[in-house]
């Protein structure tokens, strides 16, 4: 007998080693209860048979993605970039005949309309507004 | 291959977690896959701590995993790891267990039943040693207080890191260092007593 009487950690270890490589195996009467308890909780598929599973990846927990820019969001609503781009040409055109005398753009609509158009009140009421007194 | 008798190689390929979601949409194989793979740790874990009662293990075994099929649906990816969580809840089970069998006035736990040696074949004898041995650890371990006995099972038969035995326990990991710390101290005077016994002479 060695002369340290006390029960080392040494010991300990070689238990827990020897504990460890005896562990209690499952009988096949367990093993059954339990699948029969999974088999009746699980939740049916939503419908028809299940799908075939597909070991794939667990989606990480989701996030939400990144904000996208109004621009981005506006483009997709409207039908892309191109759309939007000639929204934007068109919108700016209107502006600009908005702002300049239809009467001078004789030489762009001269070619489609027939009757040159000498004046255009888009708002009839105005004289109203900017006459004084 | 054991991979052979499902559709999929389930068993290696996909983790607790991933099975756990399958299962929640209705698939079987996922149900199978988990059973084998977690029944035996769970089935473990509550006989150590049971003193190596099969028939009440195998009660908290089925127990604990019935828990599991019904959380399955609720399961929130990444916020507990399924042994984890199923090592939990079987301490929990054993815990309740252990009061109600106190408040019945049963205090010892299911130990005495070790398997007689005495008529044992010669060529048994290193066998045998090693089955006492761990009767006699079998034996300290139900002797030392719940707390410490989970925490010292955990770290030393589960092989469960320290912050994971926190996880389960619901403490600090500087308690659970103390917890196998004095559980350690007092499994080592327990055996001591049996030192000679347990086959630690002349070595």
């Amino acid at each position: 007998m060695k002369g340290d009487e006390t029960m080392t950690d040494t010991d300990l270890d070689h238990l827990f080693a020897a504990a460890r490589a005896h562990s209690l195996p499952p009988g096949k009467d367990l093993m059954a209860r339990v699948l029969a308890d999974a088999l009746a909780e699980q939740p049916r598929a939503a419908a028809g048979p299940v799908p075939v599973p597909v070991p794939v990846p667990m989606p990480m927990p989701i996030r939400s993605a990144p904000r996208r820019g109004l621009w981005a969001r506006l483009a997709e609503a409207v039908g892309g970039r191109g759309v939007l781009a000639g929204l934007g040409g068109a919108a700016c055109f209107g502006l600009v005949i908005g702002y300049a005398d239809p009467t001078a753009l004789g030489w762009l609509t001269g070619g489609f309309v027939p009757v040159s158009v000498t004046e255009v009140q888009l708002l009839p009421g105005t004289d109203f507004f900017l006459s004084e007194g | 291959m054991a991979g052979m008798t499902m559709p999929r190689d389930l068993q290696a390929e996909t983790s607790d977690e991933d099975l756990l979601a399958l299962y929640a949409l209705g698939d079987p194989a996922a149900a199978r896959a988990l059973t084998q793979r977690l029944v035996p740790r769970v089935l473990g874990y509550a006989a150590r701590l049971l003193g190596g009662d099969r028939a009440e293990a195998e009660d908290v075994a089925q127990e604990a995993m019935l828990r599991l099929w019904r959380a399955a649906p609720g399961w929130r990816p990444g916020e507990a790891q399924v042994s984890t969580w199923l090592y939990r809840v079987v301490t929990n089970l054993v815990t309740d267990r252990h009061r109600a069998r106190r408040r019945r006035g049963g205090g010892a736990l299911g130990l005495d039943e070790a398997p007689e040696v005495a008529d044992a074949a010669p060529g048994a004898v290193a066998q045998l040693i090693e089955g006492d041995r761990l009767d006699a650890l079998g034996r300290a371990l139900a002797a030392l207080p719940d707390r410490q006995r989970e925490a010292v099972v955990l770290r030393h038969l589960e092989g469960l890191s320290n912050p994971e035995i926190a996880q389960v326990m619901g403490i600090g990991v500087e308690a659970v260092e103390s917890l196998t710390a004095r559980g350690k101290r007092a499994l080592a005077a327990s055996l001591q007593g049996q030192r000679e016994e347990l086959g630690y002479e002349g070595r």
